[in-house]
């Protein structure tokens, strides 16, 4: 059984997409063997009115709520975004908040960042913070996003203390220390390459009890991190934690 | 049969993976055979320490010479020597091709000389390249080769054969596509680098032919074995980038 952490529906508006809807995510998750995943909008993170982009999420995988778990998107420097938060979790029984600082205009260590954070953990949701969107080095000129250093990252994590947060495609960091530091689940989206190590790496970084299967698919490929955990040296125990014993104990809406 | 016509390693010097893991990695993954180089990327470079990254590639086919084939670093600046390590380390040496890095861009006329030498030889020359358009990457490398920078050399010298580095280096890999299409048929792109965007392979397979690609990692192994296997191409075109374009590219050796 295979559980993905991390996917998205819909455009990238600086370059074309093969597959875009829900059903293509589907195709691409059956082809790949994937039960059930959490998925966003990337439109959410274009949109001026992010809140519109849940909307259409709600709308586009409604008829499929058994194998995909929507993720809002909100911007907290936008007005409204209170009553949105609330809307995407008891409307639309979504149970992540995706964070997109790296396009959106605030830092983590912004006082709008704890708010929302704070607001969402009050209705009982998952934070999901970036370590990286997209890789900016071939950015088009329109993309004005800014890379959002780990230490920020951090910084927010460690202002919730006994919270569990979820940290996608990014490098492996250490978890915090002290018994009511903040949990940081992260998904292997980008633990791959460079010899194998990688993976194993992010396994004793982050644990086998931290680490959860994230593909970037529509984005990306998914073959690739899937084949990382296909190879890797762990054991079926710690696999099975990775590919979706940890993301089921982390939203019981995956079910 | 799957070739990878880029990667790097290292048995002694320097800071690439061992020689060990890149084949461990490589039978890991279901690749046959790993082309292997030692590239240096100061400017000037020091003859000496080319001769021992050289060497080191040398000690590494030894190693494994049923796996690693060699690729002759050089750095045109110096040509003299250059056509030394070329004689040195492919005419005795038993080494594949030669690769370059960004010292100097590929349509400059310092390679002249070692084009009409590898011509001479039939042996191919693959020149790390990408179009990367953050100014922040792109200050790290003034010097990178892109795909357009292949066309004047490629046509004054026909029966020489050049390879465009890693589609997915990190850089505008779109842009590559449309520019090599401008380059004549000498010219291949190798699929390698740690970018696994969805639709690469496909639009460089839709754009330039599947017989102009060759199956590269970079060390991005998981990557590039990913997403040959994901893209959405006939068996038939896989094969030809797996090995059989690289195959017909080394039986053109007249060493």
């Amino acid at each position: 059984m295979i559980y993905d952490a991390d996917t998205w529906i819909g455009h990238w508006p600086y370059r074309r997409l093969p597959q875009t809807s829900a059903a293509d995510l589907l195709r691409k998750m059956d082809s790949h063997g994937i039960e059930k995943a959490l998925v966003g909008s990337l439109q959410g993170i274009f949109y001026k009115d992010s809140h519109e982009a849940n909307r259409e999420l709600a709308r586009q995988i409604r008829r499929h709520r058994d194998r995909l778990v929507p993720c809002a998107i909100l911007n907290p420097t936008y007005f409204g975004w209170a009553k949105d938060l609330k809307q995407c979790r008891e409307e639309w029984a979504m149970p992540v908040l995706r964070l997109i600082p790296q396009y959106h205009p605030y830092k983590l260590t912004d006082d709008i960042a704890s708010e929302i954070v704070a607001a969402a953990h009050e209705l009982k949701m998952r934070v999901a913070v970036y370590g990286r969107v997209m890789d900016l080095r071939g950015r088009s000129h329109l993309d004005n996003s800014r890379q959002v250093p780990t230490e920020e990252i951090m910084a927010m994590f460690k202002k919730f203390r006994g919270a569990s947060f979820m940290l996608l495609n990014s490098g492996a960091v250490k978890p915090l220390r002290g018994a009511k530091a903040p949990k940081i689940f992260q998904d292997t989206a980008v633990m791959h390459g460079g010899c194998g190590v990688t993976i194993e790496k992010g396994l004793k970084i982050c644990t086998p009890d931290r680490l959860m299967f994230g593909s970037t698919m529509l984005l990306r490929y998914p073959k690739s991190a899937l084949i990382a955990l296909e190879t890797v040296k762990a054991t079926k125990a710690q696999k099975e934690k990775i590919l979706y014993k940890n993301l089921k104990r982390l939203i019981p809406e995956m079910g | 049969m799957r070739i990878d016509c880029h990667a790097h390693c290292s048995v002694s010097v320097g800071n690439w993976p061992s020689h060990h893991n890149v084949v461990a990695d490589a039978k890991r993954l279901g690749v046959d055979k790993v082309c292997c180089s030692h590239p240096l990327d100061t400017k000037p470079t020091d003859p000496e320490r080319i001769r021992a990254a050289n060497d080191d590639i040398a000690a590494a086919m030894r190693a494994y010479p049923d796996v690693i084939l060699g690729q002759c670093f050089i750095d045109p600046g110096n040509a003299r020597f250059a056509q030394d390590e070329i004689t040195r380390c492919v005419v005795d040496g038993g080494m594949i091709g030669l690769k370059f890095y960004h010292q100097y861009r590929m349509n400059d006329s310092v390679f002249h000389p070692v084009i009409e030498r590898c011509a001479e030889l039939g042996v191919p020359m693959l020149m790390h390249a990408g179009h990367p358009t953050d100014p922040a990457e792109l200050a790290t490398q003034p010097l990178i080769s892109r795909a357009d920078h292949f066309i004047a050399p490629a046509r004054l010298y026909p029966e020489a054969i050049f390879i465009i580095g890693h589609i997915g280096g990190g850089g505008d890999w779109e842009w590559q596509i449309k520019a090599m299409r401008q380059a004549p048929k000498n010219v291949y792109m190798d699929t390698s680098g740690s970018v696994i965007d969805a639709g690469m392979i496909e639009k460089a397979v839709r754009d330039l032919g599947a017989e102009r690609l060759l199956f590269a990692t970079d060390m991005s192994t998981e990557r590039g074995v990913g997403k040959i296997l994901d893209a959405d191409i006939t068996q038939r075109q896989k094969e030809m980038i797996w090995s059989e374009n690289f195959q017909r590219i080394l039986q053109m050796r007249k060493v």
